[in-house]
């Protein structure tokens, strides 16, 4: 609260970042005066988990790669590529067979395939360079074989942690 | 090859080929479940036919080679991807004008044909090897055989706990044993026998279908709210029925006269003559990819040209039934594409009344593929070791770590029959110079 006491505009919007679990505008009043305050977005990355295989394995590989900074959740492909597309998760994680199909086509046909890549394929496995510009092109949504989470996880969450 | 090369089985590759090219060439079916949502972003013109094709080939080409092609080797009967994942590239390469139209079909066509003479060269060419390998390449799918009635016991571990799964693994060997040991009766002087796998596996994906009906409701389902914006796909999808139930009964003919298989598992059981078998595993299939299949349509305007995989499922069962199993075989392959497309819109509302489904659908893909993973590998091991005992087991071991390790890793599921037919081929240099003595 001395953050906001000591800020002199009588009215004025804090673009506001907290990890809230749902999106919320606060109103405070400090000495009478009112702050508005605009919820835009967590900083608190949120990274959901769809496709269709070892759905848990990829969420702990996530969660012990992120340390805390990020909020991991399994869903089915449907409801997880839901959550890309209305901003309520920033990135998409999903594994099967031929990385496309179950993993992703869910996050293809709902979030559209521009945000959307398939970073292993049987006969092709995305190389370091070529992952960290996938996550800086600003793809959302990534499909592996299964496989291969080990060695694609690491590298696409690396640079996402750098964003 | 177990399929006969006579004028029927040329025609049926001809227009099977050429049906499923002209499907992907005109936008109306793909067999690539991961193509299949790429197509609104080419209907709104943000990607253009280059990128279409280009995805298509990047997702398909190396299942066709790695996969497709190692496998229906192994199994005698042409996996299903090698032809319509080939057909998906051949579809999309051409544009989707007249010309292309044709162009597609006709190179669609041809393909279906080459493959048919190309697979069977390829067995004769192995026959005729100094040591023939073809009869332990039969061994790559033992296990197969033997154990794929387990799945659904995985799918249940996947979907409600290590304890439920447990119990329907127990519940899988019992119903097994038990089959095996008193499932030989007399009815009226005919002696009746129960297949034991059969039973087992009837049983399995049973308690797998309850176990996922008993499965709540979640609270915060917002699928079929998604949906509602696909509407228009759905009726896209419907104005193509015909040339799409001629497309089933076609996949269902070219099943029931052993022209093709549409998984590993129901591949290897045909082939080895247990039809009720491969039926059953095929609807198991089925139910793991009404799920998938369908919301990609839904979500795409875009069918699969052999739809849920359940036109399979009666065409098993018509083999070997001479003209009017064929011919039952089409009708019902074509009827039942016309069902599942009219039921598109009844599954995209009911999107979140059944979550266990959906559920299941995924969690069965899964425990299949898994399955096969290790079934296809220990029994690639098999063969290998019966074709070269002394090194036959390391080249396939090795071969699993080198892929895993590998830049351009292959289907796990393929390296059971690529190491199976590759240590047969390196036998036979190896007899050439004098390092693999036949011995008598």
């Amino acid at each position: 609260m001395d953050f906001f006491k000591s800020l002199t505009t009588k009215s004025l919007t804090i673009l506001y970042a907290l990890s809230l679990d749902k999106s919320q505008s606060l109103t405070y009043t400090i000495d009478s005066t009112k702050y508005s305050i605009m919820y835009l977005g967590g900083v608190m990355l949120k990274i959901v988990i769809g496709g269709q295989m070892d759905k848990q394995v990829i969420a702990n590989l996530i969660t012990q790669l992120c340390n805390g900074t990020a909020e991991v959740s399994i869903k089915s492909d449907i409801e997880a590529a839901i959550a890309v597309q209305t901003n309520q998760a920033q990135y998409y994680f999903g594994a099967c067979a031929t990385g496309a199909g179950g993993a992703l086509a869910m996050a293809i046909g709902l979030i559209g395939p521009q945000s959307c890549v398939s970073v292993s394929i049987p006969g092709r496995v995305f190389g370091e360079g070529e992952l960290r510009e996938a996550v800086r092109s600003g793809k959302k949504a990534f499909g592996f074989v299964n496989y291969d989470a080990e060695k694609v996880i690491p590298v696409l969450l690396d640079e996402i942690l750098k964003k | 090859m177990l399929f006969q090369i006579n004028a029927l089985t040329i025609f049926v590759m001809a227009v099977l080929g050429g049906i499923c090219a002209y499907l992907a060439n005109q936008n109306i079916a793909v067999f690539h479940d991961g193509l299949r949502p790429m197509f609104p972003a080419y209907f709104n013109k943000v990607i253009d036919r280059k990128t279409l094709f280009a995805t298509s080939f990047a997702l398909s080409f190396g299942l066709v080679i790695g996969f497709g092609l190692p496998t229906s080797i192994a199994g005698k009967i042409i996996i299903v991807h090698t032809i319509m994942l080939a057909t998906d590239i051949f579809g999309t390469m051409f544009n989707d004008d007249v010309k292309g139209k044709w162009l597609a079909t006709a190179v669609g066509a041809l393909f279906g044909v080459v493959l048919l003479f190309g697979m069977q060269t390829i067995i004769d060419l192995l026959k005729v090897l100094p040591i023939n390998f073809i009869g332990s390449l039969g061994t790559v799918g033992s296990l197969i055989i033997l154990a794929f009635s387990v799945f659904p016991a995985i799918a249940v571990a996947y979907q409600a706990g290590v304890l439920k799964g447990g119990i329907v693994l127990a519940l899988i060997m019992l119903v097994k044993q038990v089959t095996f040991l008193f499932g030989k009766f007399v009815v009226n002087g005919v002696t009746v026998s129960l297949n034991a796998d059969g039973m087992a596996l009837l049983v399995g994906i049973a308690a797998m279908v309850i176990v996922a009906a008993m499965q709540k409701k979640k609270e915060d389902g917002n699928a079929a709210e998604a949906f509602k914006v696909f509407s228009t796909n759905i009726d896209r999808i419907k104005k193509n029925i015909f040339i799409l139930a001629i497309s089933g009964g076609i996949v269902a003919l070219a099943t029931t006269l052993l022209l093709i298989a549409e998984g590993p598992a129901s591949l290897t059981l045909t082939a080895n003559g247990d039809y009720a078998q491969a039926a059953i595993v095929a609807l198991g299939r089925t139910l793991g990819f009404i799920p998938l299949v369908m919301t990609t349509a839904i979500v795409s305007g875009v069918y699969s040209p052999a739809g849920t995989k359940m036109v399979h499922v009666p065409a098993i069962l018509f083999i070997n039934m001479g003209i009017i199993g064929m011919a039952g075989s089409f009708v019902t392959g074509a009827l039942i594409m016309i069902v599942e497309v009219l039921l598109l819109g009844f599954i995209a509302r009911g999107m979140d009344k059944f979550p266990g489904m959906k559920e299941l659908g995924d969690n069965t893909r899964t425990a299949m593929s898994k399955v096969l993973d290790i079934a296809l590998l220990v029994g690639g091991m098999l063969a290998a070791n019966a074709i070269a005992p002394t090194i036959g087991y390391i080249w396939v071991i090795g071969l699993y770590f080198l892929n895993q390790v590998s830049k351009k890793p292959l289907s796990t599921m393929a390296i059971g029959p690529i190491g199976a037919i590759s240590i047969g081929i390196l036998v036979n240099i190896l007899h050439l110079i004098g390092l693999f003595p036949i011995i008598k």
